[in-house]
Formats: C-alpha cells, sequence, structure tokens
C-alpha cells in the first residue's frame, strides 16, 4: 500500500515540476469562469447544474493531456526497465498512477470550488444538487482517466497515446449524447445507456443513481484491468 | 547466488540467448563479458525479472527468477544499461522515491539515502535535478539506486559505457569496494575492464557461453601453448628441428625459410616449461647465428578477440575453454577444440580440452 501511494506521490510530483500542471489547471479555470460567469446573472436561478455539465467538456480535453505520459513516458524513456524490476507488481504501478492522476484532478476540481462559494456568497443555492454533481464529476473524472491510462499503456509515443483518449472519450461522451437526441426508440435507449453524459446530467440534477455510480466504477475497474493486462503483456511480446 | 541452467531466449523466431548455463558463486563479483549484440542485456533482464525466458531456470539467492519476482526484485539491486532515470526529480526526492517502491523502512530511510550519497559521491547534487546531471553523475545515481535496498546480488549493465576515462576509474574502484561485502554481475564488452574488477568472467558470444572461469585459471589455461620463435642461420636446419623437437616439453616444431638464407623455427612447448634459453643454447652448439629469439603465449585478450569475431559465422566453434568452478554452455567443448586447431592465427593451438 505505502509502494502505491509513493507511486502516486511521484506522479502528483511529476506534473507540478514542471509548467504543464499550473498551465492545465489556469486554462481550466478560465474556460470553466467564462460557463460560470454566464450563469451568474441577476434574476438567474443560483444553481451549478449548467456550469458542471459545461465542465465535461473542456475535462475531456484536459484528461488525455494529464494521463497520455502515464505509461507512455516510462516505455520510451526507458525507465519501465527500472520500475519493472523494483519489488512491485503491474497492478501497483497501475492503481499507483491512476491515483496520481486522480490526485491531480481533485485539486483542479478543488479549485473550482469558488463557483459554488461565490453562488453562496450572492445567493442561497441549494446544496444537494452541487455536492451530487461533483460527485458525478469525480465519477466521470475516474472513468476518463482510466480510458487515458490503457490508451497510455498500448503506446510508448505520447501523442498516440493522447489522440487514441481523445477519441474514446469523445465517442463515449459527445457522440453518443448527439446520437441519442437524434434517434428514437431502443437505439436512443442504448446511446443514453452507455454514454457518459448522459449518466452524468443525473448527477447534476441531484439524482445519485447506484446504477449510474455502478456503471462509472465498473468501466473504470474494467478499464485499469485492462491496463494491467496490457502492461503485463510486455513481457510475453517482446 | 545466481545459478543459472540453460537459460533460452526466443525475440519471435530469433534466438538471442541459446542455452546459456552459469553460476555466480556468494561475495564475488563476475564479468559478464562478449561483444554488442551478444545476448548479455537479454540475460541480464531475465535476471532481473524484467521479462520472462523461453526456457531454463534462474535462481538468485535461492528464489526462482520466474515464479518469484518480488523476492527477486528485493535481492538484487539492479542498473540497467543507459541508466534510465526520472528526468524531472531531484536526485534527494528520486531516491527517497526508490527507496519506497523498495520497501526500505521509514526510519532506516533517510540514513540508508545519506549513506548511498556519500558512497556514490553525490553530496552536492541532492538538489540538483536529474535532466540536468551530467552522464558522469547520471550513472552515479543509478548506481545509488541499484545499492538503495541495500541488496545482496548487484546486476549493473555496461556500468562504464559513456564515462571518461577519469570517471570510469572512479566506478571500477567503487564496483570492487561494492564486491567486498555483495555478489556482483556485471556486463561489459571491455576485456581490460572484466580484468581489472573481476574475479571471475563468463564470455558470451552468439547467445552462447563459449568460456567462463576465474579469470587467473581462465588466463592460465588460455596461456598453456608457450610458443618460441626462433630466428637464425646456419647448418642443417632439419637436423636443428628434431634435435629441439626431442627436448622435453617441445610439444612440436614448425620450420620456415625466410629472406636472406635465414629460417624460422616456432615451436610450441608446455606451458610450464620455459625453453627459450635451452633453445638458444642448442643452436649456438650446432654453430648457428641469432637474429631472433622470442617468446609469445595466448592472452585472454587473443581468446576473447578469436570467440568474438569467430562468433559471426559460428557461435560453437569458438568455444574452448572449460574450467573448473563455472560451467560453460551446452556443446561449446565437443567442437570448440578442432576448430580452434585450424584457425589461422599464429597462436590458435591447443585450447581448453586439448590436454
Amino acid at each position: 500500500m505505502s509502494k502505491i501511494f509513493a507511486l502516486a506521490q511521484r506522479e502528483m510530483r511529476a506534473y507540478f515540476n514542471g509548467p504543464v500542471a499550473y498551465v492545465l489547471i489556469a486554462i481550466y479555470l478560465l474556460i470553466t469562469t467564462m460557463f460560470f460567469s454566464n450563469q451568474f446573472e441577476p434574476g438567474l436561478v443560483p444553481e451549478m447544474r449548467v456550469t458542471l455539465n459545461l465542465m465535461v467538456m473542456p475535462l475531456m480535453l484536459l484528461v488525455p493531456l494529464v494521463t497520455m505520459r502515464l505509461v507512455s513516458e516510462e516505455l520510451s524513456r526507458g525507465t519501465v526497465e527500472t520500475l519493472m524490476t523494483a519489488p512491485i507488481t503491474d497492478t501497483q504501478v497501475i492503481v499507483g498512477k491512476f491515483l496520481g492522476a486522480m490526485g491531480f484532478f481533485l485539486l483542479l476540481m478543488i479549485t473550482t470550488l469558488i463557483y459554488p462559494g461565490v453562488l453562496m456568497i450572492y445567493g442561497e443555492p441549494d446544496l444537494g444538487p452541487i455536492v451530487s454533481g461533483y460527485l458525478g464529476l469525480i465519477l466521470l473524472a475516474a472513468v476518463f482517466t482510466s480510458i487515458g491510462m490503457l490508451a497510455s499503456t498500448v503506446t510508448r509515443s505520447q501523442i498516440v497515446a493522447g489522440m487514441l483518449a481523445l477519441t474514446v472519450l469523445a465517442v463515449m461522451t459527445l457522440l453518443t449524447n448527439y446520437l441519442s437526441m437524434d434517434l428514437t426508440g431502443w437505439a436512443r435507449r442504448t446511446m443514453r445507456y452507455i454514454g457518459f453524459y448522459a449518466r452524468y446530467e443525473n448527477f447534476t440534477m441531484g439524482l445519485v443513481a447506484l446504477g449510474d455510480v455502478v456503471y462509472f466504477l465498473s468501466i473504470t475497474v474494467f478499464a485499469l484491468f485492462l491496463s494491467v493486462k496490457v502492461l503485463e503483456s510486455r513481457k510475453w511480446r517482446s | 547466488m545466481i545459478d543459472v541452467e540453460g537459460l533460452t531466449k526466443y525475440y519471435g523466431s530469433f534466438l538471442a540467448v541459446d542455452g546459456v548455463s552459469f553460476g555466480v558463486p556468494e561475495g564475488q563479483v563476475v564479468g559478464l563479458l562478449g561483444p554488442n549484440g551478444a545476448g548479455k542485456t537479454t540475460i541480464i533482464r531475465m535476471l532481473t525479472c524484467f521479462m520472462p525466458a523461453t526456457h531454463g531456470s534462474a535462481r538468485i539467492n535461492g528464489y526462482d527468477a520466474f515464479t518469484q519476482h518480488l523476492q527477486v526484485r528485493q535481492s538484487v539491486g539492479y542498473m540497467p544499461e543507459n541508466v534510465p532515470l526520472y528526468e524531472d526529480m531531484r536526485v534527494g526526492e528520486y531516491l527517497e522515491f526508490r527507496c519506497r517502491i523498495k520497501a526500505v523502512e521509514k526510519s532506516k530511510r533517510s540514513a540508508r539515502i545519506d549513506e548511498v550519497i556519500q558512497r556514490c559521491q553525490l553530496d552536492d547534487r541532492r538538489k540538483q535535478i536529474i535532466g540536468t546531471l551530467s552522464k558522469g553523475y547520471r550513472q552515479r545515481v543509478g548506481l545509488a539506486d541499484a545499492l538503495i535496498g541495500n541488496p545482496p546480488v548487484l546486476i549493473l549493465d555496461e556500468p562504464t559505457v559513456g564515462l571518461d576515462p577519469g570517471q570510469i576509474r572512479e566506478a571500477r574502484n567503487l564496483i570492487r569496494e561494492l564486491g567486498r561485502h555483495r555478489t556482483v554481475l556485471l556486463s561489459s564488452h571491455i576485456l581490460s575492464e572484466i580484468e581489472q574488477i573481476c574475479s571471475s568472467v563468463i564470455i558470451i558470444a552468439g547467445g552462447q557461453v563459449v568460456a567462463s572461469g576465474p579469470i587467473a585459471e581462465l588466463k592460465e589455461t588460455l596461456a598453456g601453448g608457450r610458443q618460441v620463435i626462433l630466428e637464425g642461420r646456419g647448418p642443417e636446419p632439419e637436423g636443428l628441428r628434431h634435435a629441439i623437437a626431442a627436448m622435453p616439453g617441445v610439444n612440436s616444431v614448425q620450420l620456415a625459410k625466410c629472406d636472406g638464407g635465414y629460417h624460422r623455427l616456432t615451436i610450441e612447448a608446455a606451458r610450464d616449461a620455459d625453453i627459450r634459453q635451452a633453445v638458444g643454447d642448442m643452436a649456438f652448439a650446432r654453430g648457428w647465428s641469432l637474429r631472433a629469439l622470442s617468446g609469445a603465449s595466448v592472452t585472454l585478450e587473443d581468446y576473447y578477440i578469436r570467440a568474438v569475431t569467430r562468433s559471426g559465422a559460428s557461435p560453437a566453434a569458438a568455444a574452448g575453454a572449460t574450467t573448473g568452478g563455472i560451467t560453460s554452455g551446452p556443446d561449446g567443448p565437443a567442437t570448440g577444440d578442432k576448430d580452434a586447431g585450424t584457425s589461422g592465427s599464429a597462436d590458435s593451438h591447443k585450447i581448453g580440452g586439448g590436454r
């Protein structure tokens, strides 16, 4: 367990050792502030629903930038050799790195708590949907991160890993949502079932459904499991 | 401490390591010597559990390298070739991280870090970012990392590659010192380096062990054929040849004509017989005047170069010496002697099983 924590801490530090983390946080805040300020008008209901819904889009673009280096960098720099000859398992490596990236996203979300803070100063927002919305955002970030991790384990090129992750996330978040609006009947239901966005909307409306939580968690665990398997496969592929 | 038995590795259909067997006794510094592409790194990667073998087995510190990964990794301090490091971390930070994933107890961590930093002379670089370090310092950080878990076995892949001569000497001294309390396996393609650091050597070519044993013993065996070359002028060269051939300790004499009426006698003798003076005396007694009389012996270097250059055509053909202590590859000695004997070079006689 302490080994996993050490790995997570190293990943966190890797982001903050360079300018990457600060730049990404600044851009994310800049974009989400625009969303928030549009919703922060006299006469509007003091709520975070629309802002939280819109926050998915920049998160989706940002996650691949953060996760693409997780394993690809180890593979291309050769540090995977020192890492995987230390007394740690492949599972510990993946979980540690996942927690490190999640730590970064949690930090990112904490910075966006300014918005509900402002709402509380100037109005009386209903805290329930805000809390459930952030819970949804954290779960969604976990799903995104695990998919980004999987993309990063399959290639030594960070660019490829990033593009791959972005494609998968865009399909699962945007395309499914777009199709669900045009389609009808069972096709629409299927799109709403597998798509991330429809489920996420439930959270921002204040609806924490067990099915949504289980769906997000199981995708995360499954993607991490596949990452471990891909990392292990390097042994018999070489 | 390290026992390797029939280790074989295929990359796809390419045979990189072919049934390698050797042993490294506890507390010894052993060199894995071979040209680039001989399979050294592949062997080392299999020993450090980085990749599995196709066939064969390896035991390190009593643990099986293919089933007891964590125990083996815990017992081995490994420095890979070219020393991959996290460029963005500071030296102290990196060693702290490595301490944690190598499960060094929290209470002992800072003492361990201080010790290896002092050992590897990194005191003044502790706060420096690894990406800005010079090659020599990176090497030291890699070595410090290998040492940090205080492992009983150290495996170093090309530890002196890319260093300047001063740094090479420092690294050698350090490794030699570390070898006093640990088992060290290091790879290199430079013979003189292995000779200076190691007590034993395993020579690898074409994925096979072509010779192995304590360096002194190997030298002794290989230097077995002592060679004396005599050049001179005088009556009855054939008679002299027969007389020398009849001397005790002489194995064979070859006679050849040189320019200006001189003859050259190439005498091959047993290793313990220094016959130079006796040969000279005999030539004088028969009324010869000499222009040269020299002795030569087969060196480990000659042997290594021959093993390496021949390995391209047929790895097994270069095999020859098998000496005590360390066993060599499976079909080395059987085919080696015959081929070595027909080699064109002057000192190609009787290596290994010939005696």
